[in-house]
């Protein structure tokens, strides 16, 4: 009797688990991510691209943080959990890639190579990098 | 013509951005160490952009060949030559400045040889041009594997590319060295001191192979900078 009421407790208990995993599946929200990959190694131009990222989606990005919509994510590929972003972003050096989520999947991801190109203005810098973040702002509403 | 010119500014803009700046210094170092002689220092540069060349070439070869994937081939040589670059300096400078003597029991080696094979011959400098092209830093990974490859990836002539980029990433320290060196030639015969000067440059050389040495070592194996 006792093993009985056992098993309905923990049917129970999965079937809640599971619907709350469904839910919150569904709920997940479409956003596109901005990742700052860097390594082990810091040089002033990685610090910059990070800084300038940053500031520039606390400013004119504010509305979009603080919906969900758009997120930052900084993350250390010389760590062994984040390795795989090597291979599945094709990098080679510091990156800063824009990733589209919808229905909890990634649809699309470019890998803003330009930055490079524009080190030596901030302006600029965040001109591109803006620019290709309202493109995928742009796509979530599609 | 065009695509020559990309890939040559492409070389020169790596080498003049802050990123590779220390291994420039030591570079500068070396090729002018031999400084009250222009023509050595010429010479040594010549030395220095053909190993830098030769490196790129390669590469360039092994991945258009798609004999090894960018990605892997990148980090790999970000992570593990940097890694390598710091001891490796801290040794050679030391052996110049005569701090560290090689002797082995079966091959004990003169100090004119230890001097020859830390501190001089064109064969080191083409060698430390390779090594140095091959230690890549994030922003000429950048401009080599994100601008230069796809590049002559896309051109049927492409694979002459790479050194080309070479030579333009050994551009501005080959012109710092032979003004460096015509500059010193000149003070050193106004003061008459010429041999005594050469010895305190390449004194200066080691000591500058350590520093450089070190600063590898706290940024790519301590990750203290």
């Amino acid at each position: 009797m006792r093993f009985k009421y056992l098993v309905s407790a923990l049917m129970i208990a999965a079937a809640m688990a599971a619907g709350a995993f469904a839910c919150s599946a569904a709920e997940t929200p479409d956003s596109v991510v901005v990742y700052y990959f860097h390594t082990n190694f810091r040089c002033a131009n990685c610090h910059n691209m990070e800084n300038w990222t940053k500031e520039l989606m606390a400013a004119r990005f504010k509305g979009d943080v603080d919906s969900g919509r758009l997120e930052f994510r900084m993350l250390n590929t010389d760590e062994k959990a984040n390795k795989h972003f090597m291979d599945d972003y094709k990098l080679y050096t510091k990156s800063i890639v824009l990733s589209l989520v919808k229905n909890g999947k990634e649809t699309k991801y470019a890998n803003l190579a330009k930055i490079w190109d524009y080190l030596r203005s901030k302006e600029k810098f965040q001109e591109y990098v803006g620019a290709q973040i309202e493109e995928y702002l742009g796509d979530l509403k599609r | 013509m065009t695509l020559m010119l990309t890939a040559l500014w492409l070389g020169i803009l790596t080498s003049i951005s802050p990123c590779p700046l220390a291994t420039n210094i030591a570079a500068v170092s070396f090729i002018s160490k031999t400084i009250v002689h222009p023509r050595a220092v010429f010479l040594s540069g010549l030395a220095y952009t053909l190993g830098r060349a030769l490196a790129y070439t390669i590469l360039g070869m092994l991945i258009i060949k798609s004999l090894l994937g960018i990605s892997a081939v990148a980090n790999f040589l970000q992570r593990y030559m940097n890694q390598a670059l710091g001891p490796l300096l801290i040794l050679a400078g030391a052996i110049m400045l005569d701090a560290l003597k090689i002797s082995m029991p079966s091959l004990s080696l003169s100090q004119r040889h230890q001097n020859r094979l830390a501190g001089s011959g064109l064969a080191g400098a083409c060698a430390l041009g390779a090594i140095f092209a091959l230690a890549f830093c994030p922003l000429s990974a950048a401009l080599f594997f994100g601008s230069l490859i796809p590049l002559a990836m896309n051109t049927p002539a492409g694979i002459g590319l790479p050194a080309i980029y070479g030579i333009g990433t050994a551009l501005p320290v080959i012109i710092f060295s032979v003004g460096i060196a015509a500059g010193a030639t000149t003070l050193s015969r106004w003061f008459g001191r010429i041999t005594t000067f050469e010895r305190y440059v390449r004194k200066a050389t080691g000591a500058v192979f350590i520093l450089v040495g070190v600063y590898y070592v706290l940024g790519h194996i301590l990750h203290a900078i």
